[in-house]
């Protein structure tokens, strides 16, 4: 086994530790504090960390584990999140790597265009358990307020997922 | 950029999410639960429990604080709904008043036709224990003039003495310089009521010019007798509570407690005019 194998096992557990890490956070704490009245969702911010600090394909296979992850503590029933987690990670890896640099700035970018197709997967879910709604309700009473909530809690996660992934080589790619 | 998009690992990337979105979905609509999503439930929990545990401590605690703002700000909100409640048992005790005055008015007004009131409100007393002198709020702008009698439902107080133009003083009966002819209810023996300074201090007058066989008990109702003009007959002044022999009259003398409250009154009614044949 090369170094570089370990280095990627330690790596995909560390990774996976943290998404674990914010999967608990998200179905515990911050259901207790909900700002704005809504749960944030903590792990499309820890994907894209994870997807701008490493590379796309990490970020893209970050992405089904935390899908998986935020619907078998969270969700019931048909969950998006794990397709939804892979392509935003997998689009903002390579925007990331040809477009906008991985700095701060970059990421609340990354976070507004994903956090706006986020209200969507929103809406899908919506329209799937309501018979009937307006949507001059939904956008106010739950896709604005999760869009915010999203969008205030994001930054919380910048900083450690920055710290995790410079401790491995920054942007090592997953071997084809 | 189209590499990215064309290359394996991310086709096999999308089958793998396809899969992993879709099983799970067919699973849950067959009533069934996926082997991952139980072990990572299963791992999570007892995580989830902590944080939870944690959380709802720290939230606890905090919740401790708002309450206790919602309670201060609930008792802020009990505390301005208590005084106007207050404020309308207030006004409700005053239109009570008001009422009981007007009821006591309009019987007065009922039993004496012939009367012409002017209401009016004690603005002033003289200062001191007795209650000698009162101040009222009408004057000679309202048609007061010297010598009108002051009474309320329950019997006379005094006569105003007094007059300015928005105000006057009333004499109550206690008053050693008031005299008002008085009679005996129940025998008809006639007197003379008037202020004594020993008994003003107890709240009481004295009837005078009784004579040794003078037919008068204690607990007889004295009325006015309409000697003297200023106050119409048959207007009750007070009881008697005892007989003393005069030593200068060597007549008698009778201790009358005013029908009237002196200490009690916050209006009266100015008698402005009656006829003095009224009975």
């Amino acid at each position: 086994m090369s170094p570089q194998f370990y280095t990627i096992i330690r790596k995909i557990l560390a990774w996976v530790g943290m998404l674990f890490a914010v999967a608990i956070l998200q179905t515990t704490v911050f259901v207790r504090i909900a700002p704005f009245g809504v749960v944030p969702d903590l792990m499309l911010p820890a994907v894209l960390a994870i997807a701008i600090f490493d590379s796309e394909r990490t970020g893209a296979v970050a992405g089904i584990a935390a899908g998986v992850m935020i619907g078998a503590l969270g969700g019931t029933g048909v969950n998006l999140l794990p397709l939804f987690y892979m392509l935003c990670a997998y689009l903002v890896g390579i925007w990331a790597t040809i477009g906008l640099s991985a700095n701060f700035p970059s990421f609340l970018v990354y976070m507004l265009s994903s956090a706006g197709a986020r209200m969507v997967i929103t809406l899908l879910a919506v329209d799937r358990i309501y018979a009937s709604y307006s949507l001059l309700d939904v956008f106010p009473q739950l896709l604005f307020p999760e869009f915010a909530a999203t969008m205030l809690c994001a930054p919380l996660l910048y900083l450690p997922f920055r710290r995790v992934a410079l401790l491995f080589n920054r942007r090592l790619k997953l071997p084809d | 950029m189209g590499r990215f998009f064309k290359s394996r690992f991310f086709v096999v990337t999308v089958i793998i999410a396809l899969i992993v979105v879709i099983v799970p979905s067919v699973l849950s609509a067959m009533g069934l639960s996926s082997y991952v999503r139980g072990a990572l439930g299963m791992i999570a929990s007892p995580f989830q429990a902590a944080f939870t545990y944690v959380t709802d401590a720290v939230t606890g605690f905090g919740d401790y604080f708002t309450a206790l703002e919602e309670l201060a700000a609930e008792n802020e909100e009990l505390r301005q709904q208590l005084d106007a409640v207050n404020d309308q048992l207030y006004n409700a005790s005053l239109l009570e008043e008001e009422n009981e005055w007007m009821r006591d008015y309009l019987g007065l007004k009922r039993l004496h036709i012939d009367y012409q009131f002017a209401e009016a409100t004690i603005i002033g007393r003289e200062a001191g224990s007795q209650l000698t002198v009162f101040t009222l709020n009408r004057g000679s702008l309202h048609g007061i003039a010297v010598n009108m009698p002051v009474l309320v439902d329950d019997g006379v107080v005094g006569a105003v003495v007094e007059v300015g133009p928005t105000w006057c003083r009333v004499e109550t009966m206690l008053e050693t310089a008031s005299a008002l002819g008085a009679y005996v209810e129940r025998s008809a023996q006639s007197g003379v009521v008037s202020g004594s300074f020993s008994l003003a201090s107890e709240g009481k007058c004295v009837m005078e010019y009784l004579d040794a066989e003078a037919d008068i008990r204690v607990g007889d109702r004295i009325l006015t007798s309409g000697v003297g003009s200023i106050y119409p007959a048959g207007l009750l002044i007070g009881e008697v509570t005892a007989i003393v022999p005069d030593p200068y009259s060597r007549g008698l003398k009778a201790e009358i407690t005013p029908a009237v409250d002196l200490s009690s009154l916050s209006r009266v009614m100015i008698l402005t005019g009656f006829d003095t044949y009224s009975n």
